[in-house]
């Protein structure tokens, strides 16, 4: 019985079974199709993890690795096959290491971002994080998945702000990628200098970018590092609002190409609205009160002249927005800039923004270029109407990432999940509009849930050539079966 | 072996008669191995033909051919190392050099899409005219602008344009059994703008700091990342090489090469520039490198190189800053300046003080064709240590070490006497370093058993002393050597490569092969 051998290997304590908990993992916010994982399983280590994987290789038992606590949104921790077991990590919550002088963190699997982001505060560093992601959200699990970031002009590479990776392979293997893989243990690296921060590698594979965007379908990873930014010593943010995108699109352009700003994105009304608000009536009037286009962004200085940098950065985005035509304000509606900059440097208060109005939330998001935003607005706003969802409440978050070569476009379905009607309809939608969006070149580099076949299909070279990829690293299939291709 | 009558006819009905060559001229001229590495031997072994590809289409046929002829094949673009060469008969030689389009330059999204026939200073030069540049292979512009067919793809650039491994984006690639993979936006919708997806990026399979060098298959297109250019949109040379000078060069530019008493003041002058953010280019320079490229003529390098040995230590830094705007370079000068002064750093008066020394560097430094003048002056032949990537101080500190090997080479008259100080490149605004070190000689039996030597020991330096796995390690051998202190690194590139060539068809010596 792989109880016993589970309970042998972590203890019984750590092995869960109550109905009440694997009813909890075996479906999240998403609409993916619930299925009861068989046991939840509390790992403390490394060497736990390795044996877990033995044992699971032994007993072809699928593992889903988890970091992040609750809510889930997108299906990638539902099991996608019965007898499965949930690898809990989310104990697993040990800063390991910073450096102030290499601008890196190294952490396991179960720390969140308001915990890292403290700890690397303390020695004058700050991480690069998603938009306010909720409180549980594990930063490791948030590399994984290729989360867009909000300091575009550090975001030089998709994988970004991600190291290295200890990993325990589905074939029990274990693994570090990049500089971390040696030669030479951790500490004996850090005693020669080195600081784990190289992800490519080593030799002529890059491990990492494999690992990244898999959904736990490679391995189980034990710490990984970020790199870090410094603090700076002045922040003066703006807002530049508009109802015209290309305006706005043109801003965000230059703001990056100068490196102008460090925080640079693009909601609509109704996600500032969903941001800040706490209720329904602060929602709607949040929202009433701006313009369609929000465009927030930070110009900051560091050690050297400060004032002196903000100033003439301050002057330079000035000439740029007269010469588009927009201008940048300190406060839009009732929001002052420096109190929206606090919101966005943070994880989001609880309730975590998405659901905090309706209860719930469905992302559907992609990656395109600026040329193509305003058709695929139009084609998510047609499908919007042929459903009958309302297209005033879609939010909108438009983020540039690797430096600007690329914006990630998010629409936010906000919905009350008790209302069954208005559920089906997101449901549909979802569903309907990926396609649609598919058509006009919407690239879904990181598809979840129910979408996910109609989004690989579209790629079958790419399928075979990851599917050998994927017998390398878990020839027996028990890491998170029946997740994008595998 | 030759090709056979069917064989050749096969490859020859794929391309046309004008495209494929068995002529021994023709190959010989492919194998002549001279510049880099070049050994006491004159040639390397012989390609059975030379083929001259101009379609995925005709790769595709040529690479499926090969398999099912049980012969090699190995891609190259532009063939500067001894990695381009065959190894053993029973290989053909795919020269690229016809597909040399840019197929797009998307400027609001900043991106270009190359095929690997185009060179650095082509596209620089395209890319310049948009007000835009493109990070550019050390080796210099005379090599591929495709991100993934250089070797490292690190460079003068890197401070601010990083490297090949994070510049790549959508990549097209047939595999070493003939299928076309379109790798991220590419295969699912036709656009070039991103790399990764859907789903784990297949990038990670295809290159890790350094690139597969021909064992691998081929790469066809590809789109990279561009980056800002603050200077003007062409620029007006005077003079004829080696003499000439910018003459339109904006003046929002300052280049500096400064001196600091130890490595620890130089390794925190990189840290403050790159966290300031105020530099175009950073690179751990050296007097060497300095005298060959100001210098005209071997003797004046020679001048030059006792000149600088009076005012420069070993640990110096080239920089350029660039501004945008002349408040924007006003307030980078005034920071650099201040960084000096905290670090004390010494300018080079050569450079600072005379403004057609100055202007002519900065030159060769942004385009940039520096290497060229550093690597084959004095003996026309060059080789050395390619160090890895992590931090900057780490892989200086592994070329400190490596230079004492290179001393002794030096004080056994083995090679050219430039010193033995580091060369290192900062890359990202100072997240991560570089470091190589240059050797020059005349290839004889003797100098080259050295190298040999040499490497052995940089090798065993790198494994004892922790700093990673150099971007010189290739070839079963390299790698069988590092691998089992490297998290058996080997074992698992030797699966991909298994996964994707099972017939070894990609002629692996210098990335891995199929063996057991």
């Amino acid at each position: 019985m792989i109880v016993e051998k589970l309970s042998q290997l972590l203890g019984k304590e750590n092995v869960e079974f109550k109905p009440d908990i694997l009813e909890s993992f075996s479906r999240d916010l998403s609409f993916v199709s619930p299925i009861r994982p068989a046991y939840v399983v509390k790992v403390k280590n490394l060497e736990e993890v390795q044996n877990l994987v033995k044992i699971a290789n032994e007993t072809q038992t699928p593992l889903i690795p988890v970091s992040s606590g609750a809510p889930h949104f997108r299906g990638d921790t539902v099991p996608g096959t019965g007898g499965a077991v949930i690898v809990d990590l989310s104990g697993m919550k040990r800063v390991i290491h910073i450096s102030r002088k290499h601008r890196m963190a190294m952490f396991e699997p179960g720390v969140t971002f308001g915990e890292l982001i403290s700890a690397v505060a303390k020695e004058g560093l700050r991480l690069n994080i998603p938009l306010a992601p909720r409180r549980s959200k594990s930063v490791l699990g948030s590399l994984l998945e290729r989360e867009p970031v909000v300091m575009p002009i550090y975001h030089w590479d998709i994988s970004d702000p991600s190291g290295c990776f200890e990993i325990t392979f589905g074939n029990g293997e274990l693994f570090r990628t990049g500089a971390a893989a040696g030669s030479g243990t951790i500490e004996e690296q850090w005693a020669a200098g080195g600081s784990q921060k190289e992800a490519a590698g080593p030799s002529s594979a890059s491990w990492y970018r494999l690992i990244q965007g898999a959904q736990g379908t490679m391995g189980i990873v034990t710490w990984g590092t970020a790199r870090c930014e410094i603090l700076p010593k002045l922040e003066e943010p703006y807002f530049i609002g508009s109802s015209n995108l290309e305006n706005i699109t043109n801003a965000l352009h230059w703001l990056v190409r100068l490196r102008l700003a460090n925080e640079c994105l693009v909601l609509n009304n109704v996600d500032v609205a969903a941001l800040l608000a706490n209720n329904g009536t602060e929602f709607q009037k949040i929202k009433t009160s701006l313009t369609p286009w929000i465009l927030f962004f930070n110009i900051a200085a560091y050690d050297y002249y400060p004032e002196e940098r903000i100033k003439g950065q301050m002057e330079d985005m000035n000439g740029v927005a007269k010469k588009i035509g927009v201008q940048a304000v300190k406060t839009l509606g009732k929001i002052h800039a420096n109190e929206f900059l606090k919101i966005i440097q943070q994880p989001s208060s609880e309730p975590y923004w998405k659901i905090r109005i309706q209860g719930a939330c469905q992302d559907i998001f992609f990656l395109t270029i600026y040329e193509k935003l305003d058709e695929l607005i139009k084609t998510m706003h047609e499908e919007a109407d042929k459903i009958g969802f309302t297209t005033t409440n879609i939010g909108i978050y438009l983020q540039p990432i690797v430096q600007g070569v690329n914006c990630h476009c998010e629409f936010n379905l906000f919905y009350n999940p008790l209302n069954a009607a208005e559920t089906d309809k997101v449901k549909q939608l979802n569903s309907i509009a990926t396609r649609s969006l598919m058509e006009k070149g919407a690239f879904f580099s990181r598809p979840y849930g129910e979408n996910t076949s109609l989004i690989m299909n579209r790629d079958a070279a790419t399928v075979a050539a990851l599917k050998k990829v994927k017998q390398i690293t878990d020839p027996k299939h028990i890491m998170n079966p029946g997740k994008l291709c595998f | 072996m030759t090709l056979n009558k069917e064989q050749y006819t096969a490859f020859e009905d794929i391309v046309g008669p004008e495209y494929i060559s068995s002529d021994p001229a023709i190959l010989f001229s492919y194998s002549w191995r001279s510049g880099l590495y070049a050994p006491p031997q004159d040639f390397s072994p012989l390609f059975e033909a030379i083929i001259l590809p101009h379609t995925n289409e005709e790769i595709q046929a040529i690479v499926k051919l090969s398999n099912k002829f049980k012969l090699q094949f190995k891609a190259s673009s532009t063939g500067w190392g001894p990695y381009n060469d065959a190894t053993a008969p029973g290989c053909v030689k795919l020269d690229l050099r016809r597909m040399n389009r840019i197929i797009e330059i998307n400027v609001k999204n900043m991106y270009a899409v190359v095929e690997p026939g185009v060179i650095g200073t082509q596209l620089q030069a395209e890319c310049m005219k948009l007000g835009l540049n493109c990070n550019q292979n050390g080796a210099g512009t005379n090599c591929s602008a495709s991100p993934i067919v250089g070797h490292c793809g690190f460079g003068h650039l890197s401070q601010s344009g990083s490297y090949g491994e994070r510049n790549q984006l959508a990549l097209e690639w047939i595999t070493p059994e003939g299928e076309l993979v379109c790798f991220g936006s590419l295969g699912s919708t036709g656009a070039w703008f991103c790399g990764d997806g859907p789903g784990p990026s297949l990038r990670g399979a295809v290159r890790g700091n350094v690139v597969p060098m021909g064992g691998l298959g081929v790469f066809t297109k590809a789109a990279t990342k561009l980056y800002h250019w603050p200077g003007p949109t062409s620029v007006e040379l005077e003079g004829v090489s080696p003499s000439y000078v910018p003459t339109s060069i904006d003046n929002h530019f300052l280049i500096r090469i400064y001196s600091f008493p130890d490595m620890e003041m130089m390794d925190q002058a990189q840290r403050k520039i790159g966290e300031a953010e105020i530099a175009y280019e950073l690179m751990g320079f050296n007097k060497g490198m300095a005298a060959s490229n100001i210098a005209t003529s071997n003797e004046e390098m020679l001048k030059l190189h006792a000149e600088f040995s009076n005012l420069l230590t070993d640990f110096c830094l080239m920089v350029i800053i660039g501004g945008y705007s002349a408040r924007d370079f006003e307030y980078k000068t005034k920071v650099l300046n201040q960084i000096a002064i905290d670090t004390q750093g010494k300018s080079l008066t050569k450079i600072s003080d005379d403004p057609e020394v100055a202007a002519g560097c900065m030159w060769r430094w942004l385009r940039p064709t520096a290497s060229i003048r550093e690597v084959f002056r004095a003996t026309g032949c060059f080789a050395g240590e390619v160090g890895g990537t992590d931090v900057f101080r780490l892989m200086a500190d592994y070329i400190v070490e490596t230079a004492k090997v290179k001393q002794k080479m030096i004080n056994d008259k083995l090679i050219f006497d430039d010193g033995a100080p580091p060369f290192t490149q900062s890359i990202e605004h100072g997240h991560y370093g570089h470091g190589e070190l240059l050797i020059r000689y005349i290839p004889n039996p003797s100098n080259w058993a050295g190298m040999m030597d040499f490497m052995a020991k940089a090798n065993e330096i790198a494994i004892k002393q922790h700093f990673g796995v150099p971007g010189h390690v290739f070839s079963d051998m390299q790698h069988d050597i590092y691998g089992p202190h490297v998290m058996n690194y080997h074992k698992w590139l030797r699966k991909i490569k298994k996964s994707f060539d099972p017939n070894g068809a990609s002629e692996g010596s210098h990335h891995i092969t199929v063996k057991e």
